[in-house]
């Protein structure tokens, strides 16, 4: 029984890395591990998008001021495109929104925050949980596509250098 | 026990069925970023969900009991 683990071709790495990071499973794809690509885009797109739902759409934003959720925020950069237009968003925050997708992830208020944080209670955490756990995998995802699967890293780290040392 | 309680109840329980999706992501993901094999991957996947499952009933019995006995 052969017990090597499968060669991966990896490519160009930092351009699977960036793919991998902008869209989920995108990086897989570039690379023609299409199966894991479309695991990856289904279950961590999936995750996020729940989150999203559940915390009606509002829980994905960035702030500048004292709305600023810098834990929640931080870990979503690891989404790429999915959190990006909340960044952008931040930097226009003039009520009106951009072209093409208007408020989407834009902050709410001050008192929008509070009301949702009242009237939705746990389900607004259980949001933010998914959300951040989404893109926080993510990462474990961009790592993958730049070095291929940990057990072949590993395996590879232990492999004896084939070149002669250098006297 | 009055409706509204029992409602409460339900409700409070319910919460914990949104944990059941995250350990399968979980446990999906993180295996797959392991391997590259899929009859291993869904393998190592299966037991880490019910590694985690049993944690977390663990640490819910531990501070179950915490919470009867101290507070």
């Amino acid at each position: 029984m052969n017990n090597q683990p499968p060669s991966v071709p990896l490519h160009d790495t930092f351009t699977a890395g960036l793919l991998a990071w902008l869209v989920p499973g995108l990086g897989h794809i570039y690379q023609g591990r299409t199966a894991k690509g479309v695991l990856f885009f289904v279950t961590l797109m999936g995750t996020f998008l729940w989150g999203m739902y559940l915390g009606e759409w509002k829980v994905v934003y960035w702030a500048w001021d004292e709305r600023k959720p810098v834990v929640e925020g931080l870990c979503r950069l690891g989404m790429g495109l999915s959190s990006l237009p909340s960044i952008v968003q931040s930097f226009r925050d003039d009520g009106r929104g951009l072209p093409l997708i208007g408020r989407f992830q834009a902050a709410p208020s001050a008192a929008e925050l509070q009301e949702l944080n009242a009237r939705l209670s746990r389900t607004w955490h259980i949001a933010q949980i998914y959300t951040m756990i989404a893109s926080l995998l993510n990462v474990l995802v961009i790592l993958d596509a730049q070095s291929g699967p940990s057990e072949l890293a590993f395996a590879r780290r232990r492999e004896p250098t084939e070149e002669p040392a250098l006297a | 026990m009055t409706p509204f309680v029992w409602a409460q109840a339900v409700h409070a329980d319910l919460v914990y069925v949104y944990l059941l999706p995250l350990v399968a992501v979980v446990s999906v993901v993180y295996s797959a970023t392991r391997h590259e094999d899929w009859p291993l991957i869904w393998g190592r996947a299966s037991r880490l969900a019910v590694m985690i499952l049993i944690f977390m009933a663990v640490m819910l019995a531990v501070l179950w009991g915490i919470h009867l006995m101290w507070l």
